[in-house]
């Protein structure tokens, strides 16, 4: 189908965008359109005017050290999943970035948009919960920093304030991190995923744990549970099966096409011990 | 040395990889207006009320047509067993019997304002029960589709051949499985689209139509619209796959074109994603409860099976066929001598079944394949082992099934050995134990199959549509400079049928491949043909092509006869030349004959000038393909993920005139079959809602999903001059059972009895860890 009628305007730069968003809960933003073309086909989203930021100046570039992973807004999940730099210092996400949707996605897809449409089903979400990251975010009222935990309220609502825009990611890196998915096909929307990022000591210690999930009714829940059984032991096999099944009992899950609540934590738990075993094979590697 | 059996690149893959095809939607005429629908979101419903005022009033609209007394001006569409068939028109006005069938069609100036105006339309529905699932169709109380009928029954069909009572009361074991075939969708890349232009001042019509027989459609236009066929013109421009899909005239279609006969102007219309899960034709959905009588040593005495085809709200044109070739075809290659088979068809208030590569007798091998697989587990046997002690041997063809179609040659246990062998299969076995202890759950299937393809002669009951050749034409017309152009009947839409043509034109008249072009799709400069379906291209209309090219050279020897001073029968043409026989010199060049044809500048008046000839052949009967599949596959027992590590697929297809073509055919082919056992289904939830609507829900396999595939070819010629054998629709048959059968061995320690595909993730996860009962 095609959208109804809307306004179309493009940003020249951060306040322009700031001030055109500001105009009111019907003015939408658009990067790459990966998730607002689809709904405005669908006639889901009916904003009466769009504010195209995608040639924003200042919103790209990729910034890696071995504490940090920085992130423009505007920077695409293809540039972050054939990052050389991410997959060394933060291999959560090269992971979590190569399993969204398909190629065509990832080279137009914004790492911004994706955290900012809140889709419970999106991967970066649970990336940036489990690294225990946070945006900068632009608004009428200046610059900001959130939180990841303060960042998603329910599903497709964040934290950001009307005008508001996430400039810029600063996630803290790890070699001790992965993602696993479960998806139907290549193309398809993932059934549950797993993000686990692990700080590891030298002697094998688990000093800090983050495991965040997608495909849950909630966007990007923190498994608390399971990052409490995670941290102070060295990560055996009882305690990756214990974080595991807390992760997988903890889940808020919803039957669908794409599985019985029985069959989703399931799968959760697999993904789960899988995720956490390759995230301390890394860190004690 | 010849093009025939050349990996010869297909003429149009350049044009079309860069994105030089001439879709529908790509045609642009003057003063054309454009269509969009509205269709019924419920699957059942009385109309009470259609208010089109708003859309009439919106911005662009040229006219909004709806409601009881337009429909029913509209003319009537043609349809299988017209007899049976209920009225189907353009428009429906007073109630509607599946999500998507159209209701109102509105016109504008643009395609966006056609569809803003849609969405302004408001029906008032009364909605009525709704009737779905075939069993549940066929209950005493269920609502009526159609209830003028009285019955949503359609009709039933009780095949008894042999001795099956005789064979299931002599019977050591009698296994009973239920095995469904679930309802597919064909996904064509290119929706549907039409343009239709109309011409006031004479009276003709021309309709551009993604479709697959242009001269069908023309034959059918001229009796619903009252205008001479010399009046018509129906063009298929390139076509974005079809597989069945675009064989028919649809009601959309339809109300386009007689839109523009009332308005006087072109009407353009283009189908969505969307609208096509909906309003495009759908296939497969049979339930089948089969029982096999089998000897103790595996031996198939009898098999049973009452099986029912949910074939929707209304015929098209093949609908109630599609399961009837499901009968015919249910014993395979195996030699099963006595045969119980009993069909019921219902109408429910889903789109209709259809045609779709392997319609029917994809049906028939899954149900079959995964039955032989099941018994031979239940009384302990190898499947292969019991397979191979079933099949049909070399020493028993020409053999005749029991539904008296006679299988010819080939040697159908070689080709399972065979495949069991490229895939490893005693290896696969030897390995699983061990491989088990580890959490590891690999497995192989095999399975069979047998195409019946080519459907012929025209005049067989397969045909149940008044207007539908079962032949194949080609024109050849050669030029003045010798370079040809065939005007094929067949209307190839990615199959490649136009560059197989070519070169077996190009060997036939010795002339270099390039010589060639080759033309279809289009009435007014094509022969009458029956178009691409039914794995007929190199069946039916490479006879045709060959039969033309010879009358070609003969006529070519008489020219050459006139210029030498001797005898057409003299004349021998051999290596691109002309002589006569015994004699060395002179020899004359093609391009000298062509030449001379037309301008007689050294002959005189000894023949009737020109070098074209037209054929026409109509095949005595259908053809057979055959062939063995096998896959290896391995279950993620904690996820339900099937991940295919090979798959083997030995195929005979006779003589193959283009071995990168067969390739292509074959994979796509597997491609579909993969996506039937583990990807594909049209769901419907309970209020008949179709909730797979989107590639977000309707699961294509891409080339993610393919698996690595093994080929091999066996060559057993047909019967046929040229030896060939169909191949379009053969990678579908076997594939969803030989990977089904696979699943199923992985999972032996589980004991899972699987009863439907697809096998998703979450399916195949319930089965393997079905929920504790108290």
């Amino acid at each position: 189908m095609r959208p109804p009628d809307f306004e179309y305007e493009l940003a020249e730069d951060v306040q322009g965008a700031v001030s055109a968003l500001a105009q009111g809960e019907s003015v939408m933003a658009i990067a790459g359109g990966q998730s607002l073309i689809p709904l405005l086909r669908l006639r889901i989203a009916r904003p009466s005017r769009v504010v195209d930021i995608g040639r924003v100046p200042g919103l790209t570039g990729i910034s890696v050290s071995d504490e940090s992973t920085e992130l423009g807004a505007l920077v695409t999940t293809a540039d972050v999943a054939a990052s050389d730099d991410i997959s060394r210092s933060n291999p959560l996400w090269t992971e979590a970035a190569r399993v969204i949707a398909d190629p065509l996605v990832r080279n137009l897809g914004t790492v911004g948009g994706n955290l900012a449409h809140a889709d419970p089903l999106n991967d970066l979400p649970a990336a940036l919960v489990a690294s225990r990251g946070e945006v900068l975010a632009e608004g009428p009222n200046g610059v900001r920093t959130i939180a990841s935990d303060d960042l998603f309220v329910s599903p497709f609502t964040t934290s950001l304030e009307p005008g508001e825009l996430i400039t810029r990611l600063i996630v803290p890196g790890s070699p001790s991190g992965a993602y696993e998915k479960l998806k139907r096909a290549a193309a398809d929307y993932g059934v549950v995923a797993v993000a686990v990022q692990l700080d590891i000591g030298d002697g094998g210690d688990i000093r800090s744990a983050g495991v965040s999930l997608s495909g849950t009714s909630a966007v990007a829940p923190r498994s608390n549970r399971a990052e409490q059984t995670l941290v102070g032991t060295n990560g055996g096999d009882d305690v990756i099966e214990g974080a595991a099944l807390a992760a997988a009992e903890d889940a808020d899950l919803a039957a669908d096409e794409r599985g019985s609540i029985r069959y989703k934590r399931a799968v959760v738990g697999a993904l789960a011990a899988r995720a956490l075993r390759r995230a301390i094979a890394r860190g004690n590697g | 040395m010849g093009a025939v059996g050349e990996r010869l690149r297909r003429k149009n893959d350049p044009r079309l990889l860069v994105g030089h095809g001439r879709y529908v939607d790509d045609i642009t005429v003057p003063h054309v207006v454009h269509a969009s629908f509205v269709r019924s979101p419920l699957a059942h419903a009385e109309i009470l009320g259609i208010d089109t005022e708003d859309a009439r009033r919106a911005r662009g609209v040229v006219a909004v047509f709806a409601g009881d007394e337009v429909a029913n001006a509209m003319p009537l569409l043609p349809t299988a067993a017209a007899d049976e068939s209920p009225p189907r028109r353009p428009l429906t006005g007073d109630r509607v019997r599946y999500v998507g069938e159209a209701v109102a069609m509105v016109l504008a100036e643009t395609a966006a304002q056609a569809e803003h105006a849609a969405a302004l339309v408001a029906v008032d529905y009364e909605p009525l029960p709704v009737v779905l699932g075939p069993w549940k169709a066929l209950a005493g109380d269920a609502p009526l589709v159609h209830p003028e009928r009285g019955t949503n029954k359609i009709g039933e069909i009780h095949k008894v051949i042999g001795d099956p009572d005789g064979a299931f009361a002599a019977a050591d074991h009698v296994v009973k499985r239920r095995h469904a075939v679930q309802r597919i969708s064909a996904s064509p890349l290119e929706p549907r689209g039409t343009l239709a232009v109309p011409e006031p001042a004479t009276g003709e019509l021309t309709v551009w139509m993604a479709c697959q027989s242009p001269h069908t459609i023309r034959t059918w236009l001229s009796d619903i619209l009252s205008i001479d066929e010399s009046k018509l013109r129906v063009i298929a421009p390139d076509v974005g796959g079809g597989f069945g899909s675009k064989l028919n005239l649809y009601s959309d279609e339809l109300a386009v074109m007689w839109g523009a006969l009332q308005l006087g102007r072109p009407v353009k219309w283009t189908e969505t994603r969307t609208e096509n899960f909906t309003a495009a034709v759908h296939a497969r959905d049979q339930i089948h409860h089969v029982e096999m009588a089998l000897r103790a040593d595996g031996k198939i005495l009898g098999l049973r099976s009452h099986f029912v085809g949910d074939l929707g709200a209304y015929f098209h044109f093949f609908t109630p066929v599609v399961p009837d070739l499901t009968i015919d075809t249910l014993t395979g290659n195996y030699d099963i001598p006595s045969v119980d088979i009993k069909l019921e068809k219902v109408f429910t208030n889903t789109m209709s079944i259809e045609a779709l590569r392997g319609s029917g007798r994809a049906e028939a091998t899954f149900v079959l394949e995964r039955m032989i697989e099941e018994s031979a587990r239940e009384i302990g046997m190898d499947p292969l082992e019991m397979r191979l002690l079933n099949l049909v041997s070399p020493e028993q063809l020409p053999y005749e099934t029991p539904f008296e179609l006679t299988y010819d040659s080939g040697d159908y246990p070689a080709m399972l050995s065979r495949a069991a062998e490229l895939i490893g299969y005693e290896a696969i076995k030897g390995s699983q134990r061990n491989l088990r202890e580890k959490g590891i759950y690999r497995g192989v299937g095999v399975a069979t199959y047998n195409l019946l393809c080519g459907f012929s002669p025209s005049g067989h009951d397969w045909n149940p549509m008044k207007f539908f050749p079962g032949h194949e034409t080609a024109l050849i017309r050669v030029d003045p400079h010798g370079k040809t152009v065939v005007y094929s009947g067949l209307s190839p839409h990615g199959q490649g049928s136009d560059t197989v043509v070519a070169q077996l034109v190009a060997d036939e008249l010795q002339i270099p491949f390039d010589d060639i072009a080759v033309k279809h799709g289009d009435t007014e400069t094509i022969p009458y043909g029956g178009g691409t379906h039914g794995s007929r291209g190199a069946v039916v209309g490479g006879h045709a092509a060959l039969i033309a090219a010879q009358r070609v050279v003969a006529k070519a020897k008489d020219v050459a006869g006139a210029m030498l001073e001797a005898s057409s029968e003299d004349v021998v043409y051999e290596g691109g030349s002309f002589r006569v026989a015994g004699s060395r010199e002179p020899a004359l060049a093609w391009q000298e004959v062509a030449e001379e044809a037309h301008f007689l500048k050294h002959s005189g008046p000894m023949f009737e000038p020109g070098l074209e000839a037209t054929a026409f052949y109509d095949p005595p009967s259908v053809n057979f393909a055959f062939g063995a599949t096998a896959a290896h596959v391995e279950v993620d027992v904690e996820t339900g993920v099937v991940s295919i590590i090979e798959f083997v697929s030995v195929d005979d297809c006779g003589v193959a005139l283009n071995p990168g073509i067969v390739d292509g055919q074959l994979h796509g082919g597997i491609a579909q079959g993969v996506g039937q056992a583990l990807y594909e289904q049209v769901s419907h939830d309970e209020d008949g809602q179709v909730v797979s609507a989107s590639f977000g829900s309707y699961l294509l396999p891409s080339a993610v999903e393919m698996p690595k595939l093994t080929m091999e070819r066996f060559v057993t010629p047909s019967a046929t001059p040229l030896g060939v054998r169909g191949v379009g629709e053969s990678g579908t048959l076997a594939t969803p059972a030989a990977i089904v059968n696979a699943v199923v061995d992985a999972l032996e320690p589980f004991g899972v009895r699987v009863e439907q595909t697809p096998l998703r993730p979450n399916v195949l996860w319930e089965l393997i860890h079905p929920e504790p009962t108290e």
